[in-house]
Formats: structure tokens, C-alpha cells, sequence
């Protein structure tokens, strides 16, 4: 049993849910799949004529077909009297709520794959007792113990992590839904929020927008080709979705196209429609919409006693503040930059689940685990960083890794723990180092060296090298008081993003010399071995190619290596063909096959030290 | 000699305390440790679904755009004859069947919520879809885009 609690947005218009997942809240998509809605599913509950209760998309869907038995907007009456009476029975408000908690709860059961049984629903800042209790209710009724109702600003704020902000903050909250805005001004301060005023208007949002936004194309297609399509279903139905999509682009580009090719036939043939539409011109069209949202504002403003700028935070809510011009509005207004990051159809679910989580003590201090702050690695040939464990990984964590010699009869390898981003390993901090010797007289890349990167919660690193072949074995111990703090962790992040090319220039350079060298080791061992199985010719061009490529890598010009390696390895490959196909006439064994095009690939190879302890 | 007798008697019962204060913490410390292998397994099994989620939700998204022209090139061939365009529009469709695409019937049948959505009522003697308003479709048996539907029926 994980006893998970759920997080639940009751909304007006559309309801989602989210659930902690590892101490960070996630949206649970509606059974439906995707919808027009996102992850939330519209707050409708429907009872068919034969029998049948519909919940979210499908009660929507038949609406139009079955509008007395359709129940859409529950939520503002929820805490009167009101009685829905469908077919012959009444049903309360509570009642109709939760069947929508229900749907929610279902879903949530089979998305966690457990049962659920309690939540933390939210209200909007202005809902009194009665309409919070009926609220509770609704979730009894859905077989949910609500163990908290939350305010929606408040839940908002808490998925931005307001509350773990030191000091007072002023937090105006800017709700704008498909059909309603909610302004709220809050004070938070000693971990409490309370809520200062509330506004709004109760029949302003995105919908009213894409209208107006129809309305606009609509006059554009009659200027052009002077028809009337209101009455067209189908091309009404086209543009209602172009309409729709355009405004969704003109969020992120500034300027997009309207295309209906047929949109319908006229005496004089078939109308295909285009037209380009900017942001500007968008803005313009919404900008009585927009103009709206400035009262209500200022009235929350003028009932909590503040000033424009007496402001400090701004969150932004539903789906229409994602428009720019929504955005800049509130700023203008405000003079203050709203908060970023959570999608603002989300994160009054997300904060009901984060309030969830610390009723239910999910959020324990000790589950808030570390990330290592830089990346963890160690020198390797060339004096190339080579990364064990990437920064921002969350610890305690361990990793392993093979490594091997970079000449031949190598006696012992040294392990450079090196800490930061950049590709060479001097540029890096070095946290410690140390030898591990008695390696067995072997060619290079043959001993297995395996190393281990093991840190635990506190941060602590151990690093031990183990030779696999001798069982010998060092290790390393680097407390947190050797590594970087905060300030110079900061200045080596900086420093990699300023270094990124030259370093990517560098390693690469660094790289190409080892492959160099790797296949200079490889093709000479091939023709010390196999020489005598090839004709004089090809040996002897494979040599100088070879004696070629070792004056080229002394040059440190890094395209002409690589060009000569190819050289290198056509000829090679050339010599191995022309051995298989001596192989294959004197029916030599199979064996001998593997080694003569397999060229050594050397990309971990450790650093050569030439050891004489 | 009585004085450490007694001394070690004292101890018993501190040590017993000692040792069901460890046990309990030890308790504690596994039921977490199990919760989090708990959560860890049922994370790993929601990242699969969610890749398969995925998987479907950016095919979907690349359906619809070749379904929109599909559409265009219907809507052209009703309005002219050209073998060329035919010979397209017969391609898109083809690729769409391949991928699983099927259309979703409307007119002249019952309307269901599952596969239509009512955008309007007409009085009518039967209760039918009379119009379809935008074609809908099924991506192996799940709705890829609802049928959006007129519907005939008496007033109620």
C-alpha cells in the first residue's frame, strides 16, 4: 500500500488530478487520453436516457443531444439548495461533484496502480463554509476523505514553492479559465497564507477570445469573397479549429497562416481561403478582452490596501495566461514578471498534491536527497576527463567502469579523481589520486582495471581500482570538506560553458592522436604477426603508410592524422582481405580470422605512467 | 559484590528497552526502505506505460496532419477532375489504412457518445446523425478524432 493522496482541482469548467511521484507532483491524464482539454477533462456529468451516467468528454460530447439530462458548471451551486432534477430524480450539487470525483479517483487508481482513498481538494479563495463543506461532502460521497481543502491561489502557490520562501511576500494571483477569472491577493508569511481579497468576473475567458477570434476571420473570408457562413456547420466547424490553432502558434511565433482550401463552392467556384495572421494583429483583436481583466485587478488591489507595486509575487493560472499578451498585461500592470516554469493549467492540481504530500509526511527532510553538484571522473589517456558520474545526479549512487593499460607491460595505473565540466583533466579540479602497481606484465589493453565511483547521502566519495586479473586492489576516501563549495562549484559551471568549444576542439585533437596511436599499435602487431601470409607488396606499403601516420601524429594536425588514418586503415583492410582469401586457399583454422580486422579500439585506455616503485 | 549483582539486575531491563527501541527503529527503516523499492518498481512500470503513451501521442499528432490534407484533396476532388490529384489523394489514404487509420461511421446512424459529438440538433421524425460536420477517426480501436455530428430527433 503506498496510500497515495491525491490532489484534485475541482474546476468550474475542467478538472484534473495529480499525485506525488518521488516527492515531485505529476498530473494524472485523464482515461479519455488527450483531449482538446490537455490533461484535465471538462467538469460535465450527463445521465442518458437509458440510464446510463456519463462523466467528462463523453457527457460533453452529447450535450447538445441530451441538454435536460446534461449537468455542466456543477460547481456554482455547489453549497445552495439548488436540486438538479433529471428524468424523474433530484440530485444535489455534492452529488453531481462526485461523480466527477469518482471519474477522478478511478483514473487515479489505475494510473498508480493502487488504491487511493484520500485528497486534498481545492476551492477558489471566495467559497464559504457552506460551499466548502458541500465541497467535503462531494468527496465522502465519492468515497474520498478529504483531509484538507485548499485554496486554489494558495495550491498555485505552493507548486511555484512560495512557502518555502523566507519572509513576507504580497502574492497576487491571476486565474484566467476558460470562463472565469479569479484575482486573489494573498500575504504569506510564518508558512502561512491568508488571503487578503478576492475579484473576478464570473463571464471572462479563453472562450470569449477564440470567439472573437472567429468572429475576425470571418469578416476577413466575407471581405474577400463576400459569403456568409454561419449557417455552413462544416466550414464554420474549420475555422473554429484554425482559429483555435493560430492563436495556440501566435504564443510562441509572430506570425502564422490561415489555410482552408474548399472552404466552400460559390457560383464562381470554390473559395480557398488564406490568410496570414501576426501577434500584433491577434493582440489588437483580443484587446477589449484583455482590457476587461483590468478592473477586477484593481479592485483586488484597492480591497487588500495595496499599491500597483505593492506586489512582490504574481501567479499566473489557466490556459489563456499562457498568450504573451496575457503576460504582459499583468506585468505592465504590476510591474512585476509573473513566476515561470509550471504549466498554468497544472499547478493548482500540482500544489493540492504537494499539500497532500506534507499532510501525509510524504515530504520527510530525510527523503530530500542531494544531486552531486559537478560532474565526477577520472584522467585518462591524453589527459582527457573521462566521466564517471554526471553532474545532477541524485546520490547516494554508484558507478562502475573498466578501464585498461595504454602501453604494453604497464606496471600500474594512476587514478586522478578529478571533479568539473571541463574535457581536459587539468582544467579540473583533482579531489585526490593514487597508484595501484603489481599489474602483470600483459600488452596494452589487456589488464582489466575496474573502478568504482560509490558516494553515499552525505556526499562522501569512495574510489578504489581494482586489477580483475590480480585481485589487487586501492581505494580512495574524499570527504565533502575536499571538494568545491558553493561559489567555486558556480564559477566552474561558468567556465565549462565558456570553454565548451575550445575544449570539444581540444579532446577531440586528444582523441584522434590515441585512435592514432592505438592503430599504429594494432596494424604493427598485425604485420609482425601475419606479415609472412601476405605478399611483399602490400606489407611493404602498409609499413610506410604506417611510418607515415607516426611522423603525422608528431605534427599535431589534427585533420591530416585523420586523413592519413584512413590511408592507414584502407590499406589495412586490404591486407586483411587478401589474408582471408590466403586463409581460405590453404584452408587455414578460423581462429586466426577475428584478429586481423578487428582494429583495437582505444577510447578508454589509462594514462601511461612509467612506475618503477 | 552485592552492589554489582545488583548493578547488572539494574541493566537487564535498560538493555532490553536499548535493544525494542533499536528493533523499532529498524522497523521503521525497512517499511521505508520498502515503500521506496515499492515506488521505485511502480515507477519504472508508469515509465513504460508513459512510453508507450508517448509513442501513440506523437503518431497521433503526425496522423492528424496528413488526415487534414487527405481531407484537402477530398474536398478538391469533389470540386474537379483530375486523375493526377486522384492518384495522390489514393496514396494518402492508403498510407493512413497501413498505419491503422480507420474512419469512423456518422451519417444516417444512431449517434453514440464514444465515437460522436453533437454539435447541433435539428428537428427531424428520426433519430439520426443527419450531418456530418467533421469526419472523425479510430487509430486501432481508440479515438483519434471524434466525428463531429448534426443530429435530427424531436424536441423535446
Amino acid at each position: 500500500m503506498t496510500n497515495k493522496i491525491l490532489g484534485i482541482d475541482l474546476g468550474t469548467t475542467n478538472s484534473g488530478a495529480a499525485f506525488l511521484e518521488a516527492g515531485k507532483p505529476r498530473i494524472i491524464p485523464s482515461a479519455e487520453g488527450a483531449s482538446l482539454y490537455g490533461k484535465a477533462f471538462p467538469s460535465v456529468v450527463a445521465f442518458t436516457k437509458d440510464g446510463q451516467i456519463l462523466v467528462g468528454e463523453p457527457a460533453r460530447r452529447q450535450a447538445v443531444s441530451n441538454p435536460k439530462g446534461t449537468i455542466m458548471a456543477a460547481k456554482r451551486k455547489m453549497g445552495t439548495n439548488h436540486k438538479y432534477e433529471i428524468y424523474g430524480k433530484t440530485y444535489t450539487p455534492q452529488q453531481i461533484s462526485a461523480y466527477i470525483l469518482q471519474k477522478i479517483k478511478k483514473d487515479a487508481e489505475e494510473f498508480i496502480g493502487d488504491k487511493v482513498e484520500k485528497a486534498v481538494i481545492t476551492v477558489p479563495a471566495y467559497f464559504d463554509d457552506d460551499q466548502r463543506q458541500a465541497t467535503k461532502d462531494a468527496g465522502k460521497i465519492a468515497g474520498l476523505e478529504v483531509i484538507r481543502i485548499v485554496n486554489e491561489p494558495t495550491a498555485a502557490s505552493l507548486a511555484y514553492g512560495l512557502d518555502k520562501k523566507h519572509g513576507e511576500e504580497k502574492v497576487l494571483v491571476f486565474d484566467l479559465g476558460g470562463g472565469t477569472l479569479d484575482v486573489t491577493i494573498m500575504e504569506f508569511g510564518d508558512g502561512v497564507f491568508e488571503v487578503k481579497s478576492t475579484s473576478g468576473d464570473t463571464q471572462l475567458g479563453g472562450t470569449d477570445m477564440d470567439q472573437a477570434i472567429m468572429k475576425y476571420i470571418l469578416k476577413k473570408i466575407k471581405e474577400n469573397y463576400s459569403v456568409e457562413l454561419e449557417d455552413d456547420d462544416t466550414a464554420m466547424q474549420r475555422i473554429r479549429e484554425s482559429a483555435e490553432k493560430a492563436k495556440i502558434e501566435l504564443s510562441t511565433v509572430i506570425e502564422t497562416d490561415i489555410q482552408l482550401p474548399y472552404l466552400t463552392v460559390t457560383d464562381s467556384g470554390p473559395v480557398n481561403f488564406s490568410m496570414k495572421i501576426t501577434r500584433a494583429e491577434l493582440e489588437n483583436i483580443i484587446s477589449g478582452i484583455i482590457d476587461k481583466c483590468k478592473k477586477p485587478v484593481e479592485q483586488a488591489l484597492s480591497d487588500a490596501k495595496l499599491s500597483r507595486n505593492g506586489i512582490s509575487k504574481i501567479i499566473l493560472v489557466g490556459g489563456p495566461t499562457r498568450m504573451p499578451i496575457v503576460q504582459k498585461f499583468i506585468e505592465n500592470l504590476t510591474g512585476k514578471k509573473p513566476e515561470r516554469g509550471i504549466d498554468p493549467m497544472e499547478c493548482v492540481a500540482q500544489g493540492a498534491a504537494i499539500q497532500g504530500g506534507v499532510l501525509s509526511g510524504e515530504v520527510k527532510d530525510v527523503l530530500l536527497l542531494d544531486v552531486t553538484p559537478l560532474t565526477l571522473g577520472i584522467e585518462t589517456l591524453g589527459g582527457i576527463r573521462t566521466q564517471l558520474i554526471e553532474r545532477n545526479t541524485t546520490i547516494p549512487t554508484k558507478k562502475t567502469q573498466i578501464f585498461s593499460t595504454a602501453a604494453d607491460n604497464q606496471p600500474g595505473v594512476e587514478i586522478n579523481v578529478l571533479q568539473g565540466e571541463r574535457q581536459m583533466a587539468s582544467d579540473n579540479k583533482s579531489l585526490g589520486r593514487f597508484m595501484l602497481s603489481g599489474i602483470p606484465p600483459a600488452p596494452r589493453g589487456i589488464p582489466q582495471i575496474e573502478v568504482i565511483f560509490d558516494i553515499d547521502a552525505n556526499g562522501i566519495l569512495n574510489v578504489s581500482a581494482k586489477d580483475l586479473g590480480t585481485g589487487k586492489e586501492q581505494k580512495i576516501t574524499i570527504t565533502a570538506s575536499q571538494k568545491l563549495n558553493e561559489k567555486e562549484v558556480e564559477r566552474m559551471k561558468k567556465d565549462a560553458e565558456e570553454h565548451a568549444e575550445e575544449d570539444k576542439k581540444k579532446k577531440e585533437q586528444i582523441e584522434v592522436r590515441n585512435n592514432a596511436e592505438s592503430i599504429i599499435f594494432s596494424t604493427e602487431k598485425l604485420l609482425k604477426d601475419y606479415g609472412d601470409k601476405v605478399d611483399k607488396e602490400t606489407k611493404e606499403r602498409l609499413e610506410k603508410e604506417i611510418n607515415e601516420l607516426k611522423e603525422t601524429v608528431k605534427s599535431d594536425d589534427t585533420e591530416k592524422i585523420k586523413s592519413k588514418l584512413e590511408d592507414v586503415n584502407r590499406v589495412a583492410q586490404e591486407l586483411g582481405a587478401k589474408m582471408y582469401a590466403e586463409a581460405a586457399k590453404t584452408q587455414q583454422n578460423e581462429e586466426d580470422k577475428q584478429s586481423s580486422s578487428d582494429h583495437v579500439v582505444e577510447g578508454e585506455a589509462e594514462d601511461v605512467k612509467e612506475d618503477k616503485k | 559484590m552485592k552492589e554489582n549483582t545488583i548493578k547488572a539486575e539494574d541493566k537487564e531491563p535498560l538493555q532490553r528497552e536499548k535493544s525494542e527501541a533499536i528493533e523499532e527503529v529498524k522497523e521503521s527503516l525497512f517499511e521505508d526502505l520498502q515503500r521506496v523499492q515499492a515506488e521505485f518498481e511502480n515507477y519504472i512500470k508508469r515509465v513504460e506505460k508513459d512510453k508507450e503513451r508517448e509513442k501513440i501521442h506523437v503518431k497521433s499528432e503526425l496522423l492528424l496532419k496528413l488526415i487534414n490534407i487527405k481531407e484537402d484533396l477530398e474536398k478538391a476532388l469533389e470540386n474537379i477532375e483530375d486523375d493526377g490529384i486522384k492518384m495522390i489523394y489514393n496514396n494518402v489514404k492508403k498510407i493512413l489504412e497501413e498505419e491503422g487509420v480507420k474512419e469512423i461511421k456518422s451519417l444516417g446512424g444512431k449517434f453514440n457518445h464514444n465515437l460522436h459529438e453533437a454539435v447541433k440538433k435539428v428537428e427531424s421524425e428520426e433519430e439520426k446523425i443527419v450531418e456530418e460536420v467533421q469526419k472523425g477517426y479510430l487509430l486501432e480501436n481508440k479515438i483519434l478524432r471524434i466525428s463531429k455530428v448534426v443530429i435530427g430527433g424531436k424536441d423535446e
